[in-house]
């Protein structure tokens, strides 16, 4: 790191006479900082981008003759609160993108707490990337839409249907002029509109079979199922988990019951979808409610952390491991949807027996 | 949920020497807050 610069969105502050906290007020990001003698707290406010790493550590050094002020200094580099002020731009991101993504770029800055060379590492991953979204249905057009916009480098849009009017309370990348209109082509014009600097392609299709799906999936990053028919033979949700692991892809999925959103990060190497079904069922949860019952808001906030597990996923940012359901339930906001279950040893995708 | 130390604390040296050292965790859930008040002031 040239010049260590606190990042502006963790300004630290004194949260006693020897602590410092730093991140915020975020669970996840927030952090406290004990410093016994005050030079934790000298060092950030050295860290302001106008010097070298060396030139922080002499000063630190004058004030704190006989200390670990190199200990001290490498520990704050190390901790993700602070950045690179002279970090360079890639060459790979031309002015306009870099204005397209610029919030992008402050927003993986800020939750970001790996150390990297500059802020702009996880939008290339982005570029870099190919997802393929599976229905485009009241999640997959907010998924689809989310993913354009953030700057996922190729997205392959797959549904059978046309739009109907029906649609139009939820699925965002339509309006009346569609209906009749097969939803991937009017969704690729949308997506297009938003984002011409990516390759956004599609095709009218249903899968059928698990082969149909691997067939599809080869060669991507990451599924993101936004279907959930059809129900035969375990479902679409279970030809996604065991074409993704056989493939090595990972795969989100997403949908509601009603109010209650949850959306599922799986991959490889981690607790698996049947992994979780099967334990729920142990539980005794039933776990599907198919009713057609659906507004923006519901399938808009699924659509919409599917994009974000995709994005967690292609760019590591924030380092969640996968294998858990997480969701929202819009009747009861006291109610965080949260479960991570074991793999399960039997388990016939990822079991190790 | 448990905080989780990000420098651990250093093996083999004095008490004094462990005090000494800076500890940054990260916070715990109650001792952060949900609001985030802010639209980013940006457009
Ligand atoms: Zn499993």
């Amino acid at each position: 790191m040239r010049r260590p610069r606190v990042k502006p969105e963790h300004q630290p502050y004194r949260s006693g006479e020897r602590t410092v906290r730093i991140g915020g007020e975020i669970y996840g990001l927030a952090s406290e900082i004990s410093d016994p003698y005050g030079c934790a707290w000298a060092a950030l406010e050295l860290m302001d981008g106008s010097r070298d790493r060396q030139t922080v550590v002499e000063c630190l050094r004058r004030r704190f003759p006989g200390r670990d002020v190199e200990g001290v200094v490498d520990t704050l580099l190390a901790s993700g609160h602070v950045e690179d002020a002279d970090a360079p731009v890639p060459e790979q991101l031309d002015a306009r993108q870099r204005a397209r993504y610029s919030r992008n770029a402050d927003y993986f800055r800020w939750i970001d707490l790996r150390p990297r060379e500059h802020q702009w590492e996880p939008q290339l991953r982005l570029r870099r990337s190919r997802v393929v979204v599976l229905g485009m249905g009241g999640t997959g057009c907010h998924a689809a839409w989310a993913l354009a916009a953030a700057g996922v480098g190729a997205i392959h849009c797959v549904d059978p249907d046309e739009v109907e009017l029906s649609n139009l309370n939820r699925q965002m990348l339509f309006g009346e002029a569609d209906i009749g209109r097969a939803k991937v082509e009017a969704a690729l014009a949308r997506m297009r509109e938003i984002n011409s600097d990516i390759e956004i392609t599609g095709e009218i299709r249903r899968i059928g079979s698990q082969e149909e799906l691997s067939e599809l999936i080869a060669g991507c990053d990451v599924l993101a199922l936004c279907a959930d028919e059809p129900r035969v033979q375990g479902g679409i949700r279970r030809w996604a988990n065991r074409a993704s692991a056989a493939a090595g892809i990972p795969w989100v999925g997403g949908g509601y019951a009603g109010p209650q959103v949850s959306v599922g990060v799986f991959a490889p190497g981690y607790p698996c979808f049947e992994c979780f079904l099967a334990e729920g069922k142990e539980r005794g949860h039933v776990t599907d409610f198919a009713w057609p019952g659906v507004i923006a808001t519901s399938a808009g906030i699924s659509g919409l952390l599917v994009a974000q597990g995709v994005i967690t996923l292609l760019t590591g940012v924030p380092e969640v491991p996968p294998g858990y359901v997480h969701g929202v339930n819009l009747v009861a906001p006291d109610d965080r949807v949260y479960v991570r279950y074991p793999s399960r040893g039997d388990c016939v995708v990822c079991g190790r027996d | 949920m448990k905080s989780d130390d990000i420098v651990p604390d250093l093996p083999d040296e004095g008490e004094s020497e462990k005090k000494e050292q800076i500890l940054i965790r990260r916070l715990d859930k109650i001792e952060t807050t949900g609001w985030p008040a802010s639209n980013g002031n940006s457009n």
